[in-house]
C-alpha cells in the first residue's frame, strides 16, 4: 500500500500550485528579457548615433584645423576670365548649390579664400531632409596644401602656351617618385603653382623669396607619369588661356632669372549633407566629403542637420565678431575666420517601433594657419 | 518481521527514487532566482555605463571647444597674453566651476562676458542658459510639438590656468617662465543613478605664436 501511493506522483493541488509558481517566474524573466532587449536596442542605437557623429566631427574637424596652410593669408587670387567653381566632379555634378568662390564682381579675380562658408547650402540640390525640415544646413569648405604628396620632388616645365606640364624627379631615390604612385595625382585634382625670385632687399643677405606668380590649374589629363595636361574648359573652371593668373603668366615668370618654380597639390575639401535616393525611395541624409574635383564619397550616416558659425575679425573695427554665420559683408570676409563652430545633429537609422535616438555634437576649431604669423620672418614686430 | 523490514527497506528505496520535492524545487528555483538576479544587475551596470557615453563624448568634446578657443584668442592676438590667466590672477577665465554658458562678443567660453545659449530658433535654453539643442521628439522630426530640448545643465566646466617654471637644468631654472602658462580644462556632468564623471585636458600655451 505504501509503496504504491509513494507512487502517486503530485497531485492536482500540487500541480496547480507548482505550475503557477513556475508561470509567474517565467513571466517575471520574460519581462526581464523584454527589458533587456529594449536597452539593448537604446544601446545600439545611441552607439549607432554617436559613432556616425563622432566620424563627422572628427573629419570636419581636422579639414578646418588644416585650413589655409602653404596658401597665402590673404585667400589666392584667381583667374579673372571665369569663374571658379569649388564641390564640383568631373562629370559636371556640383553638390553645393552656388558653389563659386567669392568675388568682389563680374570680371574681377575671385579668391580662393582658405575657407568658404556655404551658408544655406549645406544639402545637395537643396533637398529637404524629412527628419528636419525647416532647418538651416550649411556647407564648409576647407582649402589648404597637401604636405603628405611630396611635389617638392619634382620639377615642372610649363611651356609658354600654358596648358600643359612636363614632370622631372628630382631625387630618383626618395620614392614616391612617381606622380602616379599611390594617394598620387588624379585627373580633377588641383596644383598650386608658385614661382618666385629670391632677394625681396629687406635683409642684407637679400635672399629671402618674392612671390611673382601663383596660379592654381585643374588636371584634366596625366598622359604618362612624367606628363601632366590642364586644358581649358575644365569641370571646375581654373584653366585659363587669357585673362590674369592663368599657366602662361607662370610659364613666363618662371623663364625669368633665378625664378624658382614650387607646386604643391591642393585640397579643396567640401562637408555637405546629401539625401540619397535608391530606386525610388528616400533614404536618410549623410555628410559627404568632396575634394578638389572628384566625387564626392560618404563620411557619416545619418546626420540630419549640420550648422557653422565663424569668429571673425571685423576689419573696420579690428575686434573679433563672434558666432557670424556668413561671414561675408562689410568688414568681413572668409579670409579674417579665426574659430569654426560647428554643430552636428544624428539620429539613429534603427527605430524601436517610430522612435530613433537623437543626439548632437558641437565643437569649435580653431583655424591655426589662418590666424597664424611667422614673427621670426617678419622684420616688424606685427605679430606681437 | 523480515518480510516487514525488507518491505521498509524497499519502501526507503523507493522514496528516494521519487525524485526532488515541491520544497527542494522550490528552494532551487529561489537559488537560481538569486543568481540570475545577479547577472541582471551586472546587466545594469553595463547599460548604465553605455547611457553614460553620450555625456562622455559630448564632455571630450567640451573640453577641447574650451582649449580650442584659448588657442585662437592667442592666435589672433585678440587677447593680450597676461589675459590667459584666471580672474583671480588677474586674466579674463572665470575660476572655479561655470556653468555651460555660451561665448559672448569675445568667441571665448568661461570668460565674464559669456551669455545665455539660445535654441536654433531663438528661444533661451533652460537651466539658466546652459547649451541646449533641440532634438526631434518621438516622431522623428524636428519643429514639431513633441521635440525635446537637450540640456547640458547638468554639465560645469573648470578652466584653471597656473604658471610654469622653468625645467630643472635651464638658466633659469625653478623661476616662473613668463612665457608660459599651463591650462587645465575640465568638464564635470552629473546623471541621475550614476557617480559624477569628470573629463580634463592639460595644455601649455605659449606667448609666441
Amino acid at each position: 500500500m505504501r509503496m504504491n501511493k509513494s507512487q502517486h506522483g503530485f497531485s492536482l493541488l500540487e500541480l496547480l500550485v507548482a505550475s503557477s509558481i513556475g508561470l509567474t517566474v517565467i513571466l517575471v524573466m520574460t519581462s526581464l528579457f523584454k527589458t533587456g532587449m529594449d536597452a539593448t536596442m537604446k544601446v545600439t542605437q545611441r552607439a549607432e548615433t554617436q559613432q556616425n557623429l563622432r566620424a563627422a566631427v572628427q573629419l570636419m574637424t581636422k579639414d578646418i584645423s588644416l585650413a589655409g596652410g602653404g596658401i597665402p593669408s590673404g585667400g589666392l587670387q584667381l583667374s579673372s576670365a571665369g569663374v571658379s567653381k569649388f564641390g564640383c566632379n568631373q562629370a559636371g555634378t556640383c553638390y553645393v548649390t552656388g558653389g563659386t568662390y567669392p568675388n568682389s564682381a563680374t570680371g574681377s579675380p575671385n579668391y580662393m579664400y582658405a575657407i568658404e562658408p556655404g551658408f544655406g547650402t549645406g544639402v545637395q540640390n537643396a533637398a529637404v531632409i524629412t527628419a528636419a525640415p525647416g532647418q538651416t544646413n550649411s556647407s564648409i569648405t576647407s582649402v589648404y596644401c597637401d604636405y603628405n604628396f611630396p611635389l617638392s620632388n619634382f620639377t615642372f616645365a610649363i611651356p609658354a602656351a600654358g596648358t600643359s606640364a612636363t614632370v622631372g624627379v628630382i631625387n630618383a631615390a626618395i620614392t614616391p617618385n612617381n606622380i602616379l604612385a599611390p594617394g598620387g595625382l588624379q585627373v580633377g585634382d588641383l596644383i598650386l603653382f608658385t614661382v618666385s625670385t629670391p632677394g625681396n632687399g629687406k635683409s642684407a643677405s637679400g635672399t629671402s623669396l618674392v612671390q611673382n606668380a601663383a596660379v592654381v590649374a585643374e588636371v584634366t589629363g596625366i598622359p604618362s607619369n612624367t606628363a601632366l595636361t590642364f586644358a581649358t574648359g575644365d569641370a571646375l573652371n581654373f584653366n585659363f588661356a587669357t585673362g590674369t593668373n592663368n599657366l602662361a603668366a607662370v610659364a613666363s615668370a618662371a623663364a625669368g632669372a633665378g625664378a624658382q618654380t614650387s607646386a604643391c597639390r591642393l585640397q579643396v575639401v567640401t562637408y555637405f549633407l546629401q539625401v540619397p535616393v535608391a530606386g525610388g525611395t528616400v533614404q536618410t541624409p549623410r555628410l559627404m566629403r568632396q575634394v578638389n574635383g572628384l566625387n564626392a564619397v560618404p563620411v557619416a550616416d545619418n546626420i540630419i542637420n549640420l550648422q557653422f558659425t565663424y569668429d571673425v575679425i571685423d576689419s573696420t573695427t579690428g575686434t573679433v565678431v563672434a558666432n557670424q554665420q556668413n561671414p561675408i559683408g562689410a568688414g568681413e570676409s572668409p579670409s579674417l575666420i579665426q574659430k569654426v563652430n560647428l554643430w552636428v545633429m544624428g539620429t539613429s537609422l534603427t527605430t524601436d517601433g517610430n522612435r530613433a535616438q537623437n543626439m548632437y555634437l558641437a565643437t569649435a576649431v580653431s583655424t591655426r594657419d589662418m590666424s597664424f604669423c611667422n614673427s621670426y620672418s617678419s622684420s616688424t614686430t606685427a605679430c606681437q | 518481521m523480515m518480510q516487514k523490514k525488507i518491505s521498509k527497506a524497499q519502501a526507503g528505496k523507493r522514496d528516494r527514487e521519487n525524485g526532488f520535492s515541491l520544497i527542494e524545487v522550490m528552494i532551487a528555483i529561489v537559488v537560481m532566482s538569486v543568481g540570475i538576479l545577479a547577472v541582471i544587475a551586472s546587466f545594469a551596470t553595463a547599460v548604465a555605463a553605455t547611457q553614460s557615453a553620450e555625456e562622455d563624448l559630448i564632455a571630450r568634446q567640451k573640453v577641447l571647444e574650451a582649449m580650442e578657443s584659448i588657442y585662437t584668442a592667442r592666435n589672433s592676438q585678440q587677447i593680450p597674453f597676461a589675459a590667459v590667466a584666471n580672474v583671480s590672477n588677474g586674466g579674463i577665465f572665470v575660476d572655479g566651476a561655470q556653468p555651460l554658458l555660451c561665448a559672448g562678443a569675445d568667441g571665448l567660453v568661461g570668460t565674464g562676458d559669456d551669455v545665455a545659449c539660445k535654441t536654433q530658433a531663438g528661444a533661451n535654453c533652460p537651466d539658466g542658459g546652459a547649451e541646449c539643442m533641440v532634438l526631434p521628439g518621438n516622431d522623428g522630426i524636428l519643429g514639431t510639438a513633441d521635440d525635446v530640448t537637450m540640456s547640458l545643465g547638468n554639465f560645469s566646466r573648470t578652466i584653471a590656468i597656473n604658471t610654469v617654471l622653468y625645467p630643472a637644468g635651464s638658466p633659469n631654472a625653478g623661476q616662473v617662465n613668463p612665457n608660459m602658462m599651463a591650462i587645465t580644462i575640465t568638464i564635470s556632468y552629473t546623471k541621475a543613478g550614476l557617480p559624477a564623471r569628470s573629463f580634463t585636458a592639460n595644455g601649455l600655451i605659449s606667448s609666441y605664436h
